[in-house]
């Protein structure tokens, strides 16, 4: 990490908070800049292009929804929300417009790092094999369309395989119900989460070895879910 | 708990009876075109809309009144009140009875929705203050926890650390002075706020306020001024120094990053001195400049509990001064001002 200190613009507009969360992400290795409103956030990101934006939600002018917007028509860089408020649908919202993840406020800074190397990691390309790829516990072979957990060969559905591959290829992130649906089943089903429940549970009995507790597909309660392939 | 029309109980009545003569005098003129049941089924609709109107008394009024009219205008021997049939007789009783009814559960259901609605409103208004108080706790709660948690990650230098211990510190006192204005708020409210007034200079107050909103005025320049030679005054200096945070604060959280805010204290008149706040924000409308010092109005879109300025009036007001708003300097942003009367004048 000191070879190479990943960027990351902070944008918030309580100083304090800004303050704080740069010391400690600067003590935890990575390098900081700040901004005070989505304007001047959207100014940074420009000029600097840093590799991880934290952003708040609620903030003068232009929000944190409308940064996630904009940084998203600009650059697929993780983009991690904090919200004050225990706020379900502003979060559906921002993870709508593009933010990868999200953490409530009070935050410590444990897991405001653990979250930070969570996305960071998943921006990292998956190690290529001559069969596909492989992630965490996972192998995928596209074109076999095959899937095998820990060395365990797994059947899908082709339904079921077209799911695992987008939960794979966007995982660490929360993924709102309307986002996977418009993704696997086009937009006409993103109003529709009791379909996805269905398949979900059935993933679940497949990939995980006790489905009432997963460890890989995790449900992210109100919003959707996220999928954590290690 | 509910809201009745604001005309005066009589005038309920009276309208009640105006009414009732207009539509006989319509049934009447009509009543070769009506058969009785259109006219009597009228008279109930009048009744209903009376009790919606006007509530129960006026309904079973309204009811009674109607029953008479209709016995003494449609049901024969017609222009007096004996009934000579006996199915005349047991349509009167059951139009009575029935218009009686009906006002009354109309009224009650009128009264249920007025329920409902003042429910809902005090729901909206209970769900918007734990909004409020939710932001406004949790803020400084957030740099506190996460200033304490990079310190106990024991990879922090020294002066790093020694930053991070200041702001838990003002944080801290942050907390400490949102749930003091709580406080004062429920005492003027109670009309128990009591002044702990001494001798104390213009200069010792804006030093007070200024040093407490350091860590709010991180991102904007400060130019303040206190004129020379200004009276004392007899204040509480807790309370006047919570006013000039407030204003100060309200000034930081609405103007853009980096634009400068103005505080000063100067001369007024003969007898007072005035703390003026200018920022360059996007300013107060003129028709909410009032509006503002009222409880739980809020100019702007962002969070707050919205009782900031409503404590803050009702501080100098007890020091008998004066706060209000204009624009700010040269027609932009905001300036609030307060004046203070000096001397022993609290």
């Amino acid at each position: 990490m000191n070879d190479d200190p990943k960027k990351i613009l902070v944008v918030d507009d309580e100083a304090q908070i800004t303050r704080v969360i740069q010391r400690g992400l600067e003590s935890a290795g990575y390098q900081v800049r700040t901004a005070n409103d989505g304007r001047s956030g959207l100014e940074s990101f420009r000029a600097w292009v840093p590799d991880l934006v934290i952003t708040d939600l609620s903030m003068p002018g232009y929000n944190g929804l409308e940064l996630c917007e904009r940084i998203r028509q600009l650059s697929e860089v993780p983009i991690l929300v904090l919200s004050v408020r225990d706020d379900e649908p502003t979060k559906v919202r921002a993870l709508d417009l593009g933010a990868d993840d999200y953490v409530p406020k009070p935050f410590g800074m444990a897991e405001l790092t653990a979250r930070i190397r969570a996305l960071l990691r998943r921006s990292a390309p998956p190690l290529q094999t001559d069969s596909g790829f492989e992630v965490g516990d996972f192998k995928i072979d596209p074109d076999q369309r095959l899937v095998s957990v820990r060395g365990r060969q797994v059947h899908l559905t082709p339904k079921e395989f077209d799911l695992m591959r987008f939960l794979l290829a966007n995982r660490g992130k929360v993924l709102t119900h309307k986002t996977i649906l418009s993704a696997v089943w086009g937009s006409n089903s993103a109003e529709q989460p009791e379909y996805l429940r269905v398949f979900v549970g059935a993933l679940r009995k497949k990939l995980e070895e006790n489905p009432r507790a997963p460890r890989y597909l995790k449900t992210e309660p109100w919003i959707g879910y996220r999928f954590d392939p290690e | 708990m509910y809201r009745m029309p604001s005309l005066p109980r009589r005038l309920h009545y009276l309208a009640a009876l105006v009414a009732l003569a207009a539509l006989v005098a319509v049934a009447h003129a009509l009543r070769n075109q009506l058969n009785q049941t259109a006219i009597a089924l009228a008279f109930v609709l009048l009744v209903i809309l009376v009790a919606v109107r006007a509530g129960r008394g006026p309904a079973i009024f309204a009811a009674i009144v109607a029953g008479l009219s209709f016995n003494f205008f449609f049901i024969g021997p017609l222009y007096s009140l004996r009934i000579h049939r006996s199915e005349d007789l047991v349509a009167f009783v059951v139009f009575v009875v029935a218009a009686v009814l009906v006002g009354h559960l109309s009224s009650r259901l009128e009264l249920r929705v007025m329920e409902t609605e003042e429910l809902q409103r005090s729901e909206q208004l209970k769900t918007a203050l734990l909004d409020a108080v939710t932001h406004d706790l949790r803020t400084p709660l957030t740099s506190i926890k996460a200033a304490i948690t990079t310190l106990r990650s024991g990879s922090v230098a020294e002066p790093v650390q020694r930053e991070l211990e200041e702001v838990i510190d003002q944080e801290a006192d942050r907390l400490n002075h949102f749930i003091q204005g709580m406080m004062d708020l429920a005492r003027l409210e109670a009309g128990e706020l009591s002044l702990q007034s001494r001798s104390v200079t213009a200069d010792e107050i804006m030093e007070d306020a200024l040093s407490r909103a350091e860590g709010l005025l991180l991102n904007h320049p400060v130019e303040s001024s206190v004129d020379p030679g200004l009276p004392r005054l007899s204040a509480d200096p807790r309370l006047i120094s919570q006013v000039l945070f407030t204003v100060i604060e309200n000034a930081a959280k609405y103007s853009p990053a980096g634009t400068p805010i103005f505080v000063s204290a100067s001369r007024n008149g003969a007898g007072s001195v005035c703390f003026s706040i200018a920022d360059e924000g996007p300013g107060i409308a003129p028709e909410m400049r009032d509006e503002v010092f009222r409880k739980f109005v809020r100019a702007g879109e962002r969070p707050g509990f919205g009782v900031g300025l409503a404590i803050a009036r009702g501080i100098v007001e007890a020091h008998r001064g004066k706060i209000w708003i204009e624009s700010g300097n040269g027609g932009r942003g905001t300036r609030v001002q307060f004046s203070i009367p000096a001397g022993d004048a609290a």
